[in-house]
């Protein structure tokens, strides 16, 4: 479905409401000294141990690491307009947020941007039937991290295997570096603050 | 002060739950495209061209009579609506979609079926349910939109806790399920065990093509073919993902509550 120049607008406009919503909410989330006491040194995860489960999304930046398919691998689109890589050192809950927060900024601020300047032609291409007895593999950056598909297809140009690593795969691990040694009520805190996929793991 | 801070702030965004089902629901959009329809009258033999359009082949042609359409497969992609000379295959707009049995999802075929909307629970469940209803998510190998579209039904705008509906933590806690996703081999045994954990009489909602029909992965060797083939079903919300106002009417109508207040 093509985004024709009214519809530019109107998501424009409803996405400043919703951006200085959000801007007001988090505002007073960092002004609550609750807040900053439960979420600093809570759930630390070190870049070292980031890079060496092999982190990904937000919680892979909240520990100091570039790390954007978008940036790391950028293709179609991608290639003109450059998202900002956010990156927060800590690998706390705290930093976590940040991040979180930082990106709500920087994606709302990219997407009106892209919203001014929408690119015209068709929305619709077609794909050619694919050849036989090939590998192919695709990097998506989800809102979680990083997306991988891979396809095998088989001698007729079938699909004779299709595999999807959801980013809560590499991030389970995370949760359960960033729970060593910690009480079990800082549990719910982390788990939230990694927001991970319950059904991504086994998919 | 941030304790003066926070109730003025509040105070000066006001109620901002939606009046529904007192009052109008929230304006869908006009891509929306709603509960699909066959036009028996127009539907004629032996047109095929809508078949093979369907990427969930959710339409058959039974012979004789129009085309089936089950909705429980369909993701409302609307090729069919595009590709149909007569215009046989119509989109309503609208969002009222959920059922109790699997079959009330077919519409059109011989007999010209429409969508029979979902009847309340039976007197002895409502009696024990009250004026709570606590649900179990279980995302069986969902997309996530499904779940999106649950989720927000627990904010401020859409405030399901008005009506006494309320995710819980625990199966335990529960009276029901409400399931997303096809059911992949890898969760079938972990719903069967959630389900198990709830306490009887349970109730189970299925939301979205994948949980009723397997939808996109219908005939997959790694999933299930929807939830109730592996756990019986008491309502069945199509879509994909359904709009959250069709997920809140197909849950009220349960409760015998849709369109009251």
């Amino acid at each position: 479905m093509d985004l024709d120049a009214g519809r530019c607008e109107l998501m424009w406009s409803r996405l400043a409401t919703a951006l200085d919503d959000t801007e007001r909410a988090v505002g007073w989330l960092w002004d609550a000294a609750s807040v900053g006491d439960r979420f600093e040194n809570v759930g630390r995860v070190s870049s070292g141990q980031a890079l060496e489960i092999g982190l990904v999304g937000p919680t892979a930046r909240a520990c100091g690491l570039v790390r954007d398919v978008r940036y790391d691998h950028p293709a179609g689109w991608h290639r003109f307009g450059q998202v900002p890589v956010v990156v927060w050192p800590g690998g706390d809950v705290f930093a976590r947020a940040r991040v979180r927060s930082l990106e709500i900024q920087r994606s709302g601020q990219y997407l009106r941007e892209q919203l001014m300047s929408a690119p015209e032609g068709e929305t619709h291409a077609r794909v050619p039937m694919a050849g036989s007895e090939r590998l192919a593999i695709a990097l998506v950056e989800g809102w979680r991290g990083e997306v991988c598909h891979v396809a095998l297809t088989d001698a007729n140009g079938r699909y004779a295997a299709y595999k999807i690593v959801d980013p809560s795969f590499h991030n389970w691990s995370g949760l359960a570096l960033a729970m060593r040694g910690a009480a079990i009520s800082d549990f719910p805190i982390c788990n939230k603050s990694f927001n991970l996929s319950y059904c991504g793991f086994d998919l | 002060m941030f304790v003066v801070d926070t109730i003025t702030r509040r105070l000066k965004r006001g109620c901002e739950t939606m009046a529904y089902p007192r009052g109008a629901g929230p304006a869908l959009p006009d891509r929306y495209v709603g509960a699909l329809e066959v036009d028996v009258t127009r539907c004629v033999e032996p047109c095929m061209q809508c078949i093979p359009v369907c990427p969930t082949e959710a339409i058959t042609r039974p012979r004789p009579g129009a085309v089936e359409l089950d909705m429980g497969r369909c993701t409302f992609c609307a090729a069919c609506v595009e590709t149909c000379p007569e215009r046989a295959i119509r989109m309503t707009a609208e969002h009222r979609q959920a059922v109790r049995q699997r079959s009330d999802l077919v519409v059109g075929g011989a007999a010209g079926e429409r969508l029979r909307l979902a009847e309340v629970l039976g007197e002895e469940l409502r009696t024990l349910l009250g004026r709570s209803l606590k649900l179990r998510q279980v995302s069986a190998g969902g997309c996530n939109a499904c779940e999106a579209d649950t989720n927000v039904l627990g904010t401020v705008g859409w405030d399901v806790g008005r009506f006494g509906i309320q995710f819980v933590a625990s199966p335990r806690h529960a009276d029901g399920l409400l399931i997303t996703g096809p059911v992949t081999k890898g969760m079938e045994l972990a719903l069967r065990k959630t389900w198990e954990a709830v306490p009887e009489p349970r109730i189970v909602i299925a939301v979205g093509a994948c949980a009723i029909s397997g939808g996109p992965f219908v005939g997959h060797r790694e999933v299930n073919q929807g939830a109730d083939t592996v756990v019986p079903v008491d309502l069945y919300v199509p879509g994909c993902p359904p709009h959250p106002l069709t997920i809140l009417d197909g849950m009220l109508r349960l409760l015998g509550r849709a369109g009251v207040t």
